[in-house]
């Protein structure tokens, strides 16, 4: 029997490109799996940030009954340090 | 009434007559004809599959691609998380323990983040929502 060498090809070409599909397939899964575990490695560091942002905000609240909290605050660039004294003007009008 | 036993009828054959010729070339037409029809569809159909065997490869590719981008960007956001935020909140809330300790009014506010297990900050009740 005669075959067609345009099926033949088609044939080849599609062959190659299902393996290439099922290779894809496979890195797909793969890598969603890792994404996947990476989020939840995110949604835990945004859970964790969330939190340590409202204990800041009640230790910024605290620190306007008791100014003692402040270095602990400064400690992290949350508060600024006491600005020194300005300077006395000199400059001539 | 008759009652011969019914007797098979012989197949009769088909007498391979010169006026039966031309239905037999005619018959073949058709078959060539059928089966060049048949080629055509199935090219048809392997050039469709193929078109939409790449089109899912196309599309995988790109999925694949946004996946990994992904990854490499929540994977630098993890790492830089644990490398220097997290040691950095760990030594504010130690300073904040010690804090509490010389000042017992503040562990009201520190209690609701604090257990007694160091490496847990507990959210208080009211601010559990995602902001």
């Amino acid at each position: 029997m005669k075959s067609n060498p345009v099926t033949s090809l088609l044939l080849a070409v599609l062959f190659v490109n299902a393996a290439f599909t099922a290779l894809m397939t496979f890195n797909y899964v793969r890598s969603m799996r890792a994404l996947q575990t990476l989020q939840v490695q995110r949604a835990a560091m945004t859970r964790e940030l969330n939190i340590f942002n409202s204990l800041v905000n009640d230790t910024l609240e605290y620190s306007k009954r008791n100014p003692a909290v402040e270095p602990v605050l400064q400690s992290i660039g949350l508060k600024p340090g006491r600005p020194a004294a300005p300077a006395q003007p000199t400059g001539k009008r | 009434m008759n009652f011969e036993s019914p007797t098979p009828v012989p197949v009769q054959k088909i007498a391979q007559t010169p006026s039966t010729q031309p239905d037999l070339a005619t018959s073949v037409r058709n078959l060539e004809q059928g089966y060049r029809s048949l080629g055509y569809q199935l090219m048809v159909v392997l050039v469709m599959v193929t078109i939409l065997n790449a089109s899912v490869n196309v599309y995988l590719w790109k999925q694949l691609s946004m996946i990994r981008r992904q990854a490499i960007e929540t994977n630098a956001l993890v790492e830089e998380y644990e490398r220097r935020g997290a040691p950095k909140m760990n030594d504010f809330v130690q300073k904040l323990k010690a804090f509490g300790k010389a000042n017992p009014d503040f562990n009201a506010t520190f209690s609701k983040y604090w257990t007694n297990n160091p490496s847990v900050v507990m959210p208080p009740a009211a601010t559990t929502g995602i902001k």
